[in-house]
């Protein structure tokens, strides 16, 4: 499928990148399918696209976050699990929201609210973790500092 | 708007499986059983809200993907990590 996406232009999107989202994400209820897109550039890079199928503005940085956390695993809601066909036992893929707004030259992460994908059904969906432990802007630590 | 009084103790139903207990208030405080199918979400809207803005704001982002790797790259010890 062709997608117009924000960083890459008019761009061919294997069907294993897409996603449906039957609720759209936070903000976007509209948006129902979002491919996630590597940095075509660096195949290193940790970062992808989630990138709205339906408009190219529609874009949010997401970073797996396996690749950060061994051990950042929250329960789904079973409204969710229901709704992305998530069954017990299986694992479902969580990607966090990013964002480096140009004032703040610091990066952060939403841990709290996650973005769940079951790549069996490639079904998707953006939960909002009730637990307090779950920040909404958690900060990297500074640069060359641990 | 429909409004309802009610007392420590009393609940009420929306629709047949939606039931609302109020359970405590103190002062300005009010503690509110929901007793509801596990499909329903239930959210507070304040955190609605701020998922939305946080979402509105991270879309509007105008770094690059190698921008956020250059800004995350000197990240210590991170598949080790406990969250």
């Amino acid at each position: 499928m062709q997608i117009d996406a924000k960083e890459s232009g008019r761009i061919e999107v294997p069907e294993t990148s897409l996603f449906t989202f039957p609720q759209g994400v936070y903000g976007f209820q509209t948006h129902r399918q979002f491919a996630v897109l590597k940095d075509r550039k660096n195949a290193g890079n940790p970062f992808m696209w989630l990138q709205s199928a339906m408009d190219k503005n529609v874009c949010f940085a997401v970073l797996d976050a396996a690749v950060l956390f061994q051990d950042y695993c929250p329960p789904v809601p079973g409204a969710v699990a229901d709704l992305l066909h998530l069954s017990q036992g299986d694992t479902p893929q969580y990607l966090v929201i990013a964002n480096l707004p140009q004032a703040d030259s610091r990066l952060f992460l939403n841990l709290k609210c996650p973005v769940v994908l079951n790549p069996a059904t490639r079904l998707g969906a953006q939960v909002i973790l009730e637990d307090e432990h779950y920040p909404m802007r958690y900060y990297l630590p500074a640069k060359g500092g641990v | 708007m429909l409004v309802l009084t009610r007392k420590k103790g009393e609940s009420f139903f929306i629709g047949d499986d939606i039931e609302i207990i109020i359970l405590e208030h103190q002062g300005d405080k009010i503690k509110i059983g929901i007793d509801a199918p596990r499909k329903l979400p239930v959210l507070r809207r304040e955190l609605l809200e701020a998922a939305t803005d946080f979402n509105r704001e991270a879309a509007a982002l105008s770094a690059d993907l190698q921008s956020l790797a250059d800004a995350f790259g000197t990240q210590p010890s991170k598949k080790d990590k406990k969250f």
